[in-house]
């Protein structure tokens, strides 16, 4: 069961997805996807019940818009960067006070390497709340693929992303789904953007109950 | 030209101690602030130094009885005395606002304890034996009469708070601006919130009593609120900010030497008009670049 305090928003749910590749969550405005996202990741503890990993699980998420306004002083590099700096919960008392980097290359190298990847190259002086919807949700990836993640979670990737915008951004999603091992899990009210078959749907309904479809 | 000359000889002569205290709180302070600002906290970094200033005030109030029988002079309390009430008025501050549960209740707390700070110091200064020279002194700080152990103690402050704000900056960015990401990167929430107002206390509690609130609050908030949409990059923002601590704790010197200003008020004058001029220089400039 998942929800806030003591406001149930859905469930109960049970059911599990593969690693790896393309994996959609649709369902109505409301129905608690964006809660269910923050649950899987943590963020937020369930209600009741548990999610079990069979991996080590090392999640990013894309949001649907960052905690910044237009005059925050953050560059594109900024936003990228901060993403490879990481440490994982040790248990001991002084965990989180030296996090390592999550890759062995010169920072600079990674961000700029993952901005050309993205589609970003050149724009890494940009201040990252001046961008499109859909340039900010491109840096909003790379920042995930920096911190060498096995699980991704998209929250409404096509939120305030004009049409031309939907056609390349769904593009790169799904092409970087199908070449790594990295589960995407991309949340969405509206899932004809994506341009191939993903590996599984899950089907929210407004009641909060689920259905997962697995593709062919 | 020659009052230029003069202040610098002055600044580098008689005054030189004060001088190079304040010129590396100015060099550090603001970039400890720009956490603050980007925190969405501006209200903490005017909290804090006042938090410190009601300590000293209770350091004045309390010397006097406590050491009556062994200095038969009026000197002010020693300075280690208004170091450890600044900071035991700070850790009670400090505390108090980092049990609150969101950012809007710290910044509603820190609004709180800054009133309250200010009249406690109000009333434990008038209720103490010091003349109105001591009163000035508590406000403006004694930045011209900083001796050598005073700006010895800045400057160690100043460097350990530089050491640790460039060690874990990234730690700090990322847990300032997006705690979402940051808990999902395994850097817990409170514990950098407690790190953060440390910060700010340290400085406070260890500058304040030399320098005075009025700097330390100046240079803490003034730079980092008005350069804040001039800048593009996190780095960026610091290093602007502390430049323009620098410039201006250069003007005020001059301004302070020619026109006999004192030294605070001057200070948080030129600070204004500085980040001012510089965010104007930078928008005027972003607003002509296409790729800003």
């Amino acid at each position: 069961m998942i929800g806030h305090g003591n406001n149930t928003v859905a469930g109960p749910w049970n059911f599990s997805v593969s690693a790896g590749g393309l994996n959609v969550m649709r369902g109505p405005n409301g129905c608690g996807k964006s809660t269910f996202a923050r649950t899987l990741l943590n963020l937020i503890p369930p209600l009741s019940g548990r999610i079990r990993w069979n991996i080590r699980p090392h999640c990013r998420w894309v949001p649907q818009q960052l905690p910044l306004t237009e005059d925050y002083p953050v560059s594109v590099f900024d936003i990228v960067e901060l993403g490879m700096w990481d440490t994982p919960d040790s248990g001991s008392p002084l965990w989180g006070l030296r996090p390592g980097k999550s890759q062995d290359k010169p920072a600079k190298q990674v961000v700029l390497e993952m901005l050309s990847r993205v589609g970003l190259e050149g724009m890494e002086n940009r201040r990252i709340a001046r961008l499109s919807g859909g340039e900010q949700r491109r840096a909003l990836i790379a920042r995930a693929l920096v911190a060498d993640a096995n699980c991704i979670v998209l929250d409404e990737p096509m939120n305030g992303v004009d049409q031309e915008g939907r056609e390349s951004l769904g593009k790169l999603v799904t092409d970087l789904a199908e070449n790594s091992e990295i589960l995407f899990l991309v949340i969405t009210h509206d899932a004809d953007w994506i341009p191939v078959q993903p590996r599984c749907y899950l089907d929210l309904s407004a009641t909060g109950e689920v259905s997962l479809e697995p593709s062919s | 030209m020659s009052s230029l000359l003069e202040a610098w000889e002055l600044s580098t002569g008689l005054f030189r101690d004060g001088f190079f205290a304040l010129l590396v709180a100015a060099f550090v302070l603001p970039a400890i602030g720009t956490l603050l600002v980007l925190r969405r906290m501006p209200f903490v970094a005017v909290a804090v130094p006042g938090i410190a200033g009601s300590g000293v005030a209770f350091a004045y109030f309390i010397w006097p009885a406590i050491f009556a029988m062994a200095y038969e002079t009026l000197d002010p309390p020693h300075t280690f005395f208004q170091n450890l009430c600044a900071f035991l008025f700070l850790a009670l501050g400090l505390y108090w606002l980092s049990s609150r549960s969101s950012r809007e209740r710290i910044e509603s707390g820190a609004a709180l304890l800054f009133v309250i700070s200010l009249a406690l110091s109000e009333i434990l200064l008038l209720d103490s034996i010091y003349d109105e020279f001591s009163h000035r002194w508590l406000h403006h700080g004694h930045v011209l009469s900083i001796l050598e152990d005073g700006r010895n103690r800045v400057i160690a402050t100043c460097l350990i708070l530089a050491t640790v704000s460039i060690y874990y900056r990234r730690e700090l960015w990322l847990t300032a601006i997006d705690r979402e990401q940051a808990a999902l990167s395994g850097l817990p929430e409170r514990r950098w919130l407690l790190i953060h107002l440390s910060l700010a206390g340290i400085a406070s509690g260890m500058i304040v009593p030399e320098i005075g609130p009025q700097a330390v609050l100046g240079l803490l908030l003034i730079p980092a609120t008005i350069s804040f949409p001039a800048a593009r990059s996190l780095s960026g923002y610091a290093w602007t900010c502390s430049m323009i601590g620098v410039i201006s704790t250069l003007l005020t010197f001059w301004l302070s030497i020619v026109r006999d200003w004192p030294i605070s008020p001057a200070l948080l004058v030129v600070l204004a008009i500085v980040s001012l001029i510089h965010r104007g220089i930078k928008q005027q400039f972003w607003s002509s670049s296409p790729s800003a």
